[in-house]
């Protein structure tokens, strides 16, 4: 009887040991942030392993609680990862690869995306004040702010500065934000297409996906979309790429750091791709139809579509190589809506 | 009374008769003494729907603080809503919220832009909600009363209803803080904020006659203002305040012979919201919504039969930012025979024809078989029947998104229902085809059809008495799915309700225990957009005395989590105090 007990006592403590591997850890994979269900619901961290095991509500395993009201912004760093809640206001930083919450910055009324700048902290746009916030690494509290056109929406570090798209919100602008990443303050603004909202850089241009205007109002005042390029440097646009059709209305601008990539509009949309040589706006679509969020790996130039499907539904994610085939599938959650790979 | 007899049959039908049929204006007088056998209840031809007149499984009587979610779930009622006291939807037998129909005074309350309507815009003051086979019926109660509620939600409610010969006056006033501690999704513990409501209503009614025309005037006005509280899953602070103020007006002609009988109805409604959220640099929102209609209705009866002929014209009007141009017209003809054809055994038939704007609907057509047995211990009633519902003003004006290519609704029902001294099981079933959904399209949400909505249901209720114990127990399963095989949101796959009551002189105590299964609260079979099941356990006591009644309510005794809608905790454990006087003297 003792020694079976000791044999069994054995096992247990053989196969709950796992040296050097901390508990609930998820490490190599991609990990999508799903926005939730409409209304009420609250977000989920999706972790999709390079082995193909899932997990639906990775945040959840490690933390015992939620994340809170509508995912909306993604983003990671060598050994963070954060998440933007818009519905919750906050943004919540886990360790990686454990996923455990370290904290969570709040104080925001409507925070939108993030960005790791160059000493460490996040740098948060927020529709709900119009304004970019700067957030300690270490206190996770606003230490600075300033105060954005209307609809702060992508943001993009380049050197010491930080870029804003804006927006808009629910209106239109049409102004790119150069922000000195240091002093936090505004430096310059480069007039784009309408309603810029998403950017990103290759070499030494930045690009802007201006997703245009619906006049809802019947009134007549639609207004077209379009690619922007500007540089760097001299902040001087260099190219303008009208949209095709009148009514598209694009958006998550994405980039492998050879190729763009974009989707056409809001809600279900086909994926665009671009060579940055190329002379005009694409015609037509890449990948056809049913895409929400978009992720492209700059390691593999692998792409992920995020698919809503009907935004109540459990989304799903799906794997193209550069050239075009489907690679692979998982199931996500409700509404996908960004990822991000971690080696 | 013998109700063996002859004269005591006759004088229960009529005793059942006023029953039910009191609060319908369009009900037609009670039929020939000529009739040898035991006459059925009346079955009444309503602008759009048919009522079976089954014997309601529950009453909910009004209370100064409203209907509360308890005692609606309680009745089998689907129920979505928010906070306590602030607005609330009702769906029934696996149906979206805008197939309930509502009747006030004959007439069908719906909000002409969402065709829904809150229940806390309906009128309470003095009426108590039945909930039948086809839907709810509000009927006013024949003694007045004076009702005061509070409870430890910071609530507080007076009731005042004043029935006359010619004349009933009602008015309710009532505010409620609904504060109430919950935990967030962090785990954090807090009083609910922005959930307040305060609401007034007036309530009247004229009756007069001109000759052999009777003439009467009913009408009721409600302010509402509500807090919107924001989700547990959000930091806590005020969400949106909206008002309403609605008014409603009907008014009826009728006259009635030995055979023939004729009536005229005019109604109007007038509706405002207003709408303020501080978010995002405030967001102001108003809408308005007029209804004006004319009901002509005649008929005529002998031996044993009858025919019955129905005309509506209503124009429905919407204004507000978003609605581009909200005015349509919709005419309804309806056609109606009912009668004995052996004894106990009774039957319905009828067509109906919609038409909205210059859509013609289909033909609907609608059939029923009654039987009871002599004694009136057993009874039994098959019904089929079609029914067409047209887009709203919302499907088809709103900005962005309204879709005028919408088709109409199209579904067919059929029902059983046997019922005994001991209880009564009905099953239903039924198809939609061409539900209208609201659903993303491209860069915006926009109603669209859907190729069907397939639901079978049923329900099972019975009661045991014995001395003063007094036991019931009320189940509910339906199973309603659309073509992707996506169960009904906010539809309750499962419920169980078993209320106790003992009594003791003066003295009723009541338990109710209710258990509902876990709910979707969309298409989806993702967990992530399912309320949980839940349990929960009320219990009440009531003194009767000679002039007044006192209860003490303690809902939701367990203190559990309870969820109407994803992210919206509805208070736990609460306890209120209801003081009810009969106002006798008044004369009927």
């Amino acid at each position: 009887m003792k020694t079976t007990l000791l044999l069994i006592g054995s096992a247990f403590a053989l196969w709950s040991c796992e040296p050097n591997k901390p508990m609930n850890s998820f490490q190599t994979g991609l990990y999508i942030l799903n926005e939730g269900a409409f209304m009420g619901g609250t977000a989920t961290l999706t972790h999709w392993s390079d082995q193909d095991s899932i997990t639906p509500d990775a945040f959840f395993v490690a933390n015992a609680r939620n994340l809170g009201n509508l995912g909306n912004g993604l983003r990671a760093d060598g050994n963070r990862i954060y998440a933007v809640l818009s519905g919750a206001a906050s943004l919540e930083v886990m360790e990686y690869p454990d996923l455990v919450s370290i904290g969570r910055a709040t104080g925001f009324a409507s925070p939108r995306h993030a960005m790791v700048l160059q000493n460490g902290d996040i740098a948060l746009s927020d529709w709900g004040r119009n304004r970019v916030y700067r957030v300690s690494k270490s206190s996770l509290a606003i230490v600075d702010s300033v105060d954005a056109a209307t609809g702060p929406e992508a943001l993009l570090a380049y050197q010491n500065e930080l870029w804003v798209s804006c927006s808009g919100g629910y209106a239109i602008d049409s102004t790119v934000a150069i922000i000195d990443a240091s002093t936090f303050d505004l430096i310059a603004t480069v007039p784009v297409g309408i309603n810029p909202t998403s950017m990103v850089r290759m070499g030494n241009s930045i690009y802007v996906l201006c997703s245009g205007f619906t006049d809802y109002s019947g009134a007549g005042g639609d207004r077209a979309a379009s690619l922007v390029r500007i540089d760097a440097t001299t902040r001087a646009v260099t190219a303008n790429y009208p949209a095709v059709g009148i009514a598209d209305r694009p958006t998550r601008l994405q980039s492998d750091g050879q190729v763009l990539y974009w989707i056409r509009d809001g809600y279900t949309g086909d994926v665009m791709r671009m060579d940055p040589t190329a002379l005009d706006y694409p015609a037509y679509p890449w990948i056809g139809g049913g895409v929400y969020g978009l992720y492209v790996d700059p390691t593999t130039r692998d792409v992920y579509v995020l698919d809503a499907k009907d935004f109540q539904q459990n989304g799903e994610v799906r794997r193209y190589s550069f050239s075009g085939q489907l690679i692979s599938r998982a199931e996500a959650g409700v509404v996908p809506t960004a990822a991000v790979w971690m080696p | 009374m013998n109700l063996c007899s002859q004269r005591g049959l006759k004088a229960a039908w009529l005793l059942a008769i006023t029953l039910y049929g009191a609060p319908l204006g369009a009900q037609a007088a009670p039929w020939s003494d000529s009739l040898t056998s035991a006459s059925l209840p009346e079955v009444s031809v309503l602008g759009g729907r048919w009522q079976t007149g089954a014997k309601p499984s529950v009453q909910l009587p009004s209370k100064p603080m409203g209907w509360s979610a308890s005692a609606l779930l309680r009745s089998g009622i689907d129920l979505r809503q928010t906070g306590p006291t602030g607005s609330a939807w009702i769906s029934l037998d696996g149906l979206p919220s805008n197939h309930t129909w509502i009747q006030w005074e004959g007439m069908a309350l719906s909000a002409a832009d969402l065709g829904i309507m809150d229940l806390q815009l309906l009128p309470s003051a003095g009426l108590s909600m039945q909930r039948s086979a086809d839907g709810l019926r509000l009927s006013s109660d024949s003694i007045g009363s004076l009702s005061l509620e509070s409870s430890t939600l910071g609530n507080a409610g007076l009731n005042l209803w004043i029935p006359g010969k010619t004349a009933d006056f009602g008015l309710s006033a009532r505010r409620g803080l609904n504060r109430y501690r919950y935990n967030n999704y962090l785990g954090d513990s807090y009083w609910r904020t922005g959930a307040g409501t305060e609401r007034l209503e007036f309530r009247s009614s004229l009756r007069s006659s001109i000759g052999q025309i009777k003439q009467s005037t009913h009408f009721y006005a409600v302010w509402l203002e509500q807090g919107l509280p924001e989700s547990a899953n959000v930091p806590r602070r005020l969400g949106a305040v909206q008002q309403d103020l609605r008014a409603t007006v009907i008014q009826r002609q009728e006259w009635n012979s030995h055979r023939w009988e004729w009536s005229s109805m005019q109604h109007a409604v007038l509706a405002n919201q207003t709408y303020d959220y501080p978010l995002f640099g405030g967001i102001q929102d108003s809408n308005r919504v007029q209804t004006l209609g004319i009901r002509i209705q005649s008929g005529y009866r002998r031996s044993g039969h009858s025919l019955r002929s129905s005309l509506d014209v209503d124009r429905l009007m919407a204004e507000g930012p978003n609605k581009s141009e909200a005015s349509i017209l919709r005419m309804q003809l309806m056609l109606r025979g009912e009668g004995i054809v052996a004894p106990m055994l009774r039957y319905s038939w009828g067509l109906s024809q919609l038409r909205q704007g210059d859509e013609l609907g289909t033909l609907l057509p609608f059939a029923e078989l009654q039987r009871k047995s002599l004694g009136q211990k057993a009874s039994w009633n098959v019904k089929l029947h079609r029914h067409q519902r047209f887009p709203t003003l919302n499907d088809l004006f709103w900005s962005p998104g309204g879709n005028p290519e919408l088709r109409p609704e199209r579904g067919w029902e059929s029902r059983a229902k046997a019922s005994h001294r001991m209880g009564s099981l009905e099953a239903y079933a039924g198809i939609l085809r061409d539900a209208i959904f609201w659903m993303p399209t491209g860069s915006v949400w926009m109603p669209r059809n859907v190729e069907s909505l397939r639901r079978i249901g049923m329900n099972l209720n019975s009661t045991w008495q014995r001395g003063p114990w007094h036991c019931q127990i009320a189940a509910q399963w339906v199973y309603s799915i659309n073509n992707s095989v996506m169960r009904m949101p906010f539809v309750a796959p499962f419920t169980l309700n078993i209320p106790l009551r003992y009594q003791h002189k003066k003295w009723e105590f009541e338990v109710f225990n209710r258990l509902r299964s876990a709910t979707p609260t969309a298409w989806s079979t993702s967990r992530d957009t399912w309320i949980g099941p839940q349990f929960q356990l009320d219990a009440s006591l009531r003194w009767k005395g000679q002039r007044s009644s006192v209860e003490f309510a303690l809902t939701n005794a367990t203190n559990q989590p309870i969820y109407l809608q994803l992210g919206y905790p509805l208070p736990g454990r609460q306890l209120s105090l209801t003081w009810h006087c009969p106002l006798t003297g008044i004369a009927q």
